[in-house]
């Protein structure tokens, strides 16, 4: 359709009501000419005088000369009408681009750019155009200028109230001046005014404010504050990443992990994210609250932290294959995988150095042990919490990003040679070192110049990527990082500098820092890692690049779900793992035991298929162990396994499958007795579940402890046809003899009476096909549409001796079961 | 459980896309075409794109084009490469014969670089794989709006 017919047929429509009211269309008048008072009224109306005395007599239209005389009034009226269709629809704070606008408080003129307030308090109706209409109202604290307020000083009581407030703090101030400064050393009181007291108190005040590299070794850093001090109080649990106060204004924050960590933007940005990932564009996260700690080796030790390297990682970390390179996997303990770690390992003349970067849920515990673990050896380890931070960048455009706001302070480094490449999954894993200047010196992102590469010489570089290159172990030395911090120019500094060179970027000095930054391919993600307080000047300059948006903790899950690779949330096999799913699971029960009976849906009378009713599994979160005895149970019953459940009563048989049911609702009832009586930390200790080893060997075995863990793969279902699977959904193995039944459903070669697909089942329909409680074999950890398949896929745990070609996904309180494809999942 | 990539002397092969810079005002005017890219959807997308051609008048009354499209373009550009050039070539020649387009062919080779990875150790997917170079033919169109 023609996207301007709409407003084409607007135009119409007014240009056909004109002219029917137009007295050139009209009858010619049969009374005497008109009176000079009746030709002054229509004068008014805008006809012009001639036309008008000549109508009568000529009674005929004379098109050319009509035309001619309304040409002009047509073309007003166009314009007029273009014009006004958009003045009064749109407010001041409307003509952002959309990720500047902030709906919320758009009556608040201090929130819009300044630029435009005027207009804003304009169109609020509180300043007006004509200097002789009186100002109606003031808004929030600004005049009629735009410019905010002072605030007044209160009268009476109040006025009162603050003036002795005055009094008594300066009165407080001088006698702790007396004794002490903030630091609590204590200064003689002789020798020294007031004066010298003041100056000396001034000074710690910026000292403290200095920034400087917060590096331990060989012990846990422990520091009060990491943003300037006046914010110190609000981090005392939770630090805040250098980036804090930029994110508060822009996304919804979570206190996680002792950190401050954005979870999503404001804003809405589902589809935006996954198009600028894979698209347009580029997704930037400061993923600082990733920790990492750097372990320093001599080179006559390489032996000894090689060992420790292939014991904590299941033998899968090689430090002689992988120097000068960067790895990622699991951390073991013994042989239960705990979480995910990046390993960088530089070697230099004298030492061998890891840079060692993990998630901040096992961060802690893990730097306790390896502290401990070297504790008498000369390897030292530096845990650089708090003066490592990291951003990571995808998308296609994250590479042009990057290299628009790095200046790299010697010229001809590979990774500007790697002009503007798009593709992220071309360029192989790598690790580059070097040292830049601060992006700040540019007044605006500057677009990398061309190396003049052929095609060929670009390819080859990228084979020549695979190559080990020699590593600069710059960043890892808390000397260094020192060094890049101390003529670290501020904001007012750098502008004084930029008021010499108008509209063009600041040339760097001999003294101005050089920051050394390590910049590691990994997957589709780039990860920069720069000394902590390098990281806001650098995402400053990185979020006003184009089409650059930024993301939370959410839109870095997103991604992970949409490529198919398992994210923190999804690894339910790790203890932390673990515990966020049993805290999600009774966080969920408690919303629902809230909710009024008739408000809240009741699980236990769904009905669900063959006429059964009620969710066996807890229907609030994933239930593992629930399942895990619904498996054992299954597999006793089927004479595959011996009978290992000492914990059940002896004299209770299992004898048939129709035994199930009573089992898992004791073990669930056992688990809440066990929560009642205040013992969860046996439920959260001993997991119902482990991964099996990727290559699939031993497929069962048993490690009693109370139960033997139940051994899972993860899966990545895609549905076949129509559907949409959400989180805790249930997986079903496709029951005994009813295979060619479904497959012919998933190829659409049957169909309902009306011809309708037959994808998704009902139970009335297909009553003996269905599933029954015992085909239950794994859970859904995460499922939504995915954008980028365009059908629903999830990511889920199934028992991995019944692994098939096609499982049904049932969703909570549905008795709907959808037909889905098995994927394997890789998790490392 | 379905294997994606190839297998060739125990080695998976995984292709990798020819190298592209990034430029934002490409992404309004080039259709890229994949072998597995169905006939249909890639005309629509044209066509979608064609009609993001017009010039509209804006608040201020002065025209303009929606999207990155810029006032001098006048063409659509479409590629593709080795399996995935007859497709290409059919849908220039819809857009001459049955749109009455203005469309020119162009032909091209393009480098490319196929990963060997050893089947075994997918763990160690950047230690034991090999890059190689490889040209493939390819072929761009160009479908004029005026």
């Amino acid at each position: 359709m023609d996207p301007t017919a709409k407003k084409s047929r607007v135009y119409n429509s007014r240009v056909i009501r004109t002219q029917i009211n137009d007295p050139a269309f009209l009858a010619p008048s049969k009374g005497p000419p008109p009176t000079a008072a009746q030709l002054r009224k229509s004068l008014a109306k805008g006809i012009s005088s001639q036309q008008n005395q000549q109508l009568p007599q000529q009674s005929r239209l004379v098109v050319p000369e009509l035309l001619a005389a309304r040409d002009f009034e047509v073309r007003a009226l166009e314009s007029a009408m273009v014009s006004s269709k958009t003045s009064g629809a749109s407010r001041v704070f409307q003509s952002l681009p959309r990720s500047l606008r902030r709906r919320t408080a758009s009556h608040n003129v201090r929130r819009i750019p300044k630029r435009m307030r005027k207009k804003a308090l304009r169109e609020m109706g509180i300043v007006t155009k004509n200097p002789l209409v009186a100002v109606v109202s003031t808004t929030k604290g600004v005049g009629s200028t735009g410019k905010p307020v002072n605030p007044k000083l209160g009268r009476g009581r109040k006025r009162w109230t603050l003036l002795r407030r005055i009094k008594l703090l300066n009165y407080a101030s001088k006698w702790k001046l007396k004794g002490k400064l903030p630091d609590s050393t204590w200064v003689s009181t002789q020798g020294s005014g007031l004066r010298d007291k003041i100056k000396a108190l001034k000074k710690q005040l910026v000292e403290l404010n200095d920034q400087i590299d917060n590096t331990s070794t060989d012990k846990p850093t422990t520091i009060s504050h990491l943003h300037q001090i006046r914010y110190a109080t609000r981090q005392r649990k939770f630090k805040w990443m250098a980036t804090h106060i930029w994110h508060a204004k822009r996304a919804h924050m979570c206190k996680r992990w002792g950190w401050n960590i954005p979870l999503s933007p404001t804003q809405k940005c589902y589809r935006n994210t996954s198009r600028s990932a894979r698209i347009r564009g580029a997704v930037a996260f400061d993923t600082s609250y990733y920790s990492s700690l750097a372990v320093n080796c001599p080179l006559d030790k390489i032996d000894e932290l090689s060992n420790y390297m292939r014991i904590i990682t299941d033998n899968k970390f090689d430090i002689t294959k992988n120097t000068n390179k960067s790895w990622s996997g699991f951390i073991y303990n013994s042989t239960e995988p705990i979480g995910n770690v990046l390993i960088v390992s530089i070697q230099s003349q004298d030492q061998l150095q890891l840079l060692l970067t993990l998630h901040p849920s096992i961060y802690d515990s893990f730097l306790e042990q390896i502290i401990k673990d070297f504790f008498e050896s000369t390897i030292s380890i530096d845990d650089c919490k708090y003066s490592l931070g990291s951003i990571e960048l995808t998308g296609p455009k994250s590479l042009t990003a990057l290299q628009s706001i790095i200046h790299p302070c010697l010229p001809n480094s590979d990774f500007m040679n790697l002009h503007k490449i798009s593709d992220l999954t071309t360029i192989p894993n790598t690790v580059f070192t070097f040292s830049v200047s601060d992006p700040r010196h540019s007044t605006k992102p500057i677009l990398p110049t061309n190396p003049k590469l052929s095609y060929d010489e670009q390819l080859d570089l990228l084979i020549s990527l695979k190559k080990q290159p020699q590593l600069n172990n710059g960043l890892l030395s808390s000397e260094n990082r020192n060094e890049s911090y101390k003529n670290q120019q501020s904001l007012k500094q750098l502008g004084k500098r930029k008021y010499n060179y108008p509209g063009e970027s600041i040339p760097v000095t001999s003294k101005d820092p050089k920051i050394p930054i390590m910049i590691i391919k990994r997957g589709q993600n780039w990860i920069v890692q720069m000394p902590w307080f390098w990281i806001l000047p650098f995402w400053y300059t990185l979020v006003h690049v184009p089409h650059v948006q930024f993301g939370g903790l959410k839109q870095y899950e997103q991604l992970q779900y949409e490529r198919k690779l398992i994210s923190w949330s999804d690894m339910v096999f790790t203890p932390t793992g673990f515990v966020q799913c049993e805290l999600e699971r009774t966080e969920n029960q408690k919303k629902w035991i809230k909710r009024p009976v008739s408000k809240r849906v009741n699980y236990t009378k769904v009905k669900i298929s063959n006429g059964e009713k009620g969710e066996l599994l807890s229907p609030f979160g994933l239930d593992w162990r629930g399942l895990q005895v619904l498996r054992l149970v299954t597999k006793v019953t089927d004479n595959k396994t011996p009978l290992p459940l000492q914990t059940i009563d002896e004299d209770f048989q299992i004898k048939s499958l129709s035994n199930i049911q009573p089992i898992v609702t004791a073990i669930s009832s056992t688990e809440q007795q066990l929560r009642d009586s205040h013992q969860q930390q046996l439920i959260l200790k001993h997991k119902p579940i482990t991964i099996i080893p990727q290559n699939y060997s031993n497929p069962f075995k048993f490690n009693i402890i109370d139960m033997p863990p139940l051994q899972i793969s993860p899966v990545i279902l895609s549905s076949v046809g129509m559907g949409n699977i959400k989180p805790n959904a249930r997986i079903y193995s496709v029951p005994v003899g009813c295979g060619e039944t479904w497959k012919t459903i998933s190829t659409g070669e049957s169909t309902g009476i009306s011809g309708q697909n037959l994808k998704m089942v009902t139970t009335d329909n297909y009553s003996t096909q269905l599933p029954q409680l015992h085909d239950l074999i794994g859970l859904v950890t995460n499922g939504s549409f995915n954008l980028v398949d365009g059908k629903c896929t999830c990511i889920g745990y199934i028992d991995s001796q019944m692994i098939a070609n096609y499982v049904l996904v049932r969703n909570i309180a549905s008795s709907v079961f959808t037909i889905m494809d098995v994927q394997k999942c890789k998790y490392q | 459980m379905k294997e994606s990539n190839r297998i060739i002397n125990g080695k998976r092969l995984i292709k990798h896309a020819p190298l592209r810079p990034y430029r934002h005002n490409e992404l309004d005017t080039t259709v890229y075409i994949q072998s597995k890219t169905p006939f249909i959807s890639a005309v629509k997308r044209i066509e979608k794109m064609l009609i993001n051609f017009e010039n509209i008048p804006n608040k201020r009354g002065n025209l303009i084009r929606r999207g990155n499209i810029d006032m001098n373009c006048n063409y659509i550009t479409v590629k593709g490469m080795g399996k995935a050039i007859s497709k290409v070539i059919n849908i220039g020649m819809k857009f001459k014969f049955d749109e009455k387009f203005n469309v020119d062919f162009f032909t091209k080779s393009v480098g490319v670089l196929d990963e060997f990875v050893k089947e075994e150790e997918e763990e160690e997917e950047d230690d034991d794989s090999d890059l190689q170079k490889r040209n493939v033919g390819g072929v761009e169109i160009r479908i004029y709006v005026n």
